[in-house]
């Protein structure tokens, strides 16, 4: 029996992909290049501190964190879902494994580009800025460190639901995936703020966003007490997340081997 | 091609092939389509052709060349011609008499008419 | 080789479509897979694909668990739904591009199908009528030389000179190491290409067999009246020339077979023809099995 590799196969499926969906994905990433130097560049514009630049700087977040994280996933395993179009795309010589692979390769070529992308403007563009500001001045902030690990988390947390979903719904999967996931972010956080405040015994304030450290007031000196994980701990909280998105990738194959039409 | 007869279809496409040795569309002792070249020709399935095959080898109306397909026999014409009035001595003939003796028709009657026919088409052979 | 062990089958726990359903489909063949309305035609063609998986039982495909979906397996077992889909692309694009996921794509062949079924190469998929889609995927799938070609109503949508050029497609297509199988209910478009019927009927294979062996056992004629008192006639239908009925061929002499009368007989009372099949047929060998 004649056969063909799996990298062989893995590469026509990239490449029907987008021979298929090329012009969809063109105007995905112009719109969304587009919205990002929109919000970006006017930094670029003033010689002194502008705090609707600063901002612009930090709507640009959400942008990313929700559009640019969905934007090309939403679409990515749809053709297997249901119809004529599922027969067809099923029937594809190519193993459900090569088929997911194909799919997450095409899906991660755009996501992690494109944050890069955004990182780099947001970074670059504010230093920049700066170094025209004196420094005597209030100059721009861009966010930390820990803030920018944690939102590219959030960025392929939030692409692995996107993705996983886009499976599971037949019709109109963008929609009830984003409403699923809106939901899913809401429990996870309140289960882990109440579970937060269990723990410190219901102080009178506290913020705890998941898979980070609480911000504690505890009475009306309004002392704010920073509680940090312990050092071994970050380990574990950067592996979980990436779990969970191995997990959902896994979550979408399983899936696909599964499906019936 | 379209099957009308009440015959099973590999016999009509047994009479099929030999009715185009009859016109010398292939010819004696000459190779004749193969199986699947007559299965696209007639749409019919190559099992049914080779039925059909198997039947006109058992006449010896063709034979097999081994690895060169099936050819008309040299005496495929005066086979057939055989086979055919056989087969007309067996089964046409007794429904012509049955009709004979039904519509109380002489034998006489019959001569006459025949020998009309016979000048009237083919002057020259008699 | 195609095996069906104590196959079970049910849409949605409720309906199920057949049970303890065995086959055994040889290379060399078309089929022709007949039955009413919901009886599981494209359910059956569907886990023999491995688009759909059987409740119990073992199904084995040339070797392969078609749910696994395996490439080697895709590469060899093509689908032709009866509502086909094609991507958005000229002829010519397809070709290229989905040729090259099949080992053994022959786009000469492909072209020539298509040609020969009357679409033109430069014409765009997704403008097509459903016929002519229809014709483009049957082209690709006969190009694509899979060992099994599974194909749901195939004629329908076809104007009458692709119904001949199908046929003629098939035909050349054929040969010792492939499997065909047609779900029809056209079945005067296929009846004298399948050399053997499946006839499902409740639930379960009636009558698998040859079309060979069906005219040693059964006679097909057209009869001005019918005897009331004769037990010999199996299915009748009144027509303008005369009943049509099917009878016990009793004499061994081999008559031209309807085939949808001979599927009427079946579907009216199948416990009477399996009964006759059985039994070995007048002056011949068993060689049928049900």
């Amino acid at each position: 029996m004649r056969t063909s590799s799996t990298s062989y196969r893995i590469r026509i499926l990239i490449a029907l992909d987008f021979a298929q969906k090329g012009k969809n994905y063109m105007w995905f990433s112009c719109l969304l290049i587009i919205g990002l130097l929109a919000m970006t560049l006017p930094t670029l514009y003033f010689d002194s501190y502008s705090h609707q630049c600063q901002l612009l700087q930090y709507a640009a977040i959400p942008m990313v964190l929700i559009f640019g994280s969905s934007f090309y996933s939403s679409s990515a395993l749809t053709d297997y879902a249901a119809g004529n179009t599922g027969i067809f795309a099923l029937m594809t010589p190519a193993s459900m494994a090569e088929k997911t692979l194909a799919a997450l390769l095409v899906n991660l070529i755009f996501l992690v580009s494109f944050l890069v992308l955004f990182w780099i403007m947001h970074f670059e563009t504010m230093r920049f800025a700066n170094t025209r500001i004196p420094a005597s001045l209030t100059k721009y902030s861009p966010v930390t460190r820990e803030v920018a690990i944690y939102l590219t988390y959030c960025y392929f947390l939030f692409n692995g639901v996107i993705f996983t979903g886009s499976i599971y719904f037949t019709k109109s999967p963008y929609v009830k995936t984003l409403i699923c996931a809106i939901i899913g972010a809401l429990t996870l956080s309140s289960v882990n703020t109440s579970f937060a405040k269990y723990l410190a015994s219901y102080p009178l304030m506290l913020g705890a966003i998941p898979f980070a450290g609480w911000n504690v007031v505890r009475d009306s000196s309004l002392k704010v007490y920073r509680v940090h994980f312990p050092d071994i701990a970050y380990a574990w909280l950067y592996t979980l997340p990436a779990l969970m998105v191995f997990g959902l990738w896994l979550v979408a194959y399983k899936r696909l081997q599964e499906k019936q039409l | 091609m379209e099957f009308r007869d009440k015959q099973p279809i590999y016999l009509q496409i047994a009479d099929h092939i030999c009715e185009s040795i009859l016109q010398g569309k292939w010819h004696e002792g000459e190779r004749i389509p193969s199986v699947r070249e007559l299965a696209v020709i007639l749409e019919v399935n190559p099992h049914t052709i080779l039925r059909s095959f198997d039947f006109l080898l058992n006449k010896d109306i063709i034979f097999n060349k081994r690895g060169l397909g099936y050819s008309a026999s040299h005496s495929a014409r005066a086979l057939i011609s055989a086979y055919r009035k056989q087969r007309f001595m067996e089964k046409e003939l007794p429904i012509f008499f049955s009709s004979l003796v039904l519509l109380d028709i002489g034998i006489d009657e019959i001569t006459v008419r025949y020998n009309e026919f016979v000048s009237k088409n083919n002057p020259v052979n008699l | 080789m195609i095996t069906f062990d104590q196959v079970r089958f049910a849409y949605q726990r409720q309906k199920t479509l057949f049970d303890n359903l065995n086959l055994h489909l040889s290379p060399g063949r078309i089929y022709g897979l007949l039955g009413k309305n919901g009886e599981g035609k494209s359910s059956l063609l569907r886990n023999i694909a491995g688009l759909l998986f059987p409740d119990q039982g073992e199904i084995n495909v040339m070797g392969f668990k078609p749910s696994s979906r395996q490439a080697e397996f895709l590469q060899n077992v093509f689908y032709i739904p009866d509502e086909p889909y094609l991507p958005s692309s000229t002829v010519k694009k397809f070709s290229e591009r989905f040729g090259q996921l099949y080992p053994n794509y022959d786009p000469s062949e492909f072209f020539e199908g298509i040609t020969n079924l009357n679409v033109s190469s430069s014409e765009r998929l997704d403008k097509m009528s459903y016929g002519q889609r229809k014709k483009v995927l049957i082209a690709f799938a006969l190009a694509c030389n899979t060992k099994v070609l599974l194909m749901d109503e195939p004629t329908n949508g076809l104007d009458i000179p692709s119904k001949i050029q199908f046929r003629k497609l098939v035909l050349s297509a054929l040969n010792d190491e492939k499997i065909m199988v047609m779900a029809t209910h056209q079945v005067r478009d296929l009846e004298n290409i399948i050399d053997t019927v499946i006839i499902l009927n409740e639930n379960k294979v009636a009558i698998q067999t040859e079309l060979e062996t069906v005219a040693q056992y059964l006679s097909f004629d057209t009869v001005a009246d019918i005897d009331d008192d004769s037990n010999s006639v199996l299915y009748s239908q009144p027509g303008p020339s005369g009943s049509k009925v099917v009878t016990r061929n009793v004499f061994g002499t081999e008559t031209i077979i309807d085939l949808e009368q001979f599927f009427n007989a079946v579907v009216s009372s199948p416990t009477k023809m399996q009964h006759i099949f059985n039994q070995s047929p007048t002056g011949n060998d068993l060689n049928s099995y049900i």
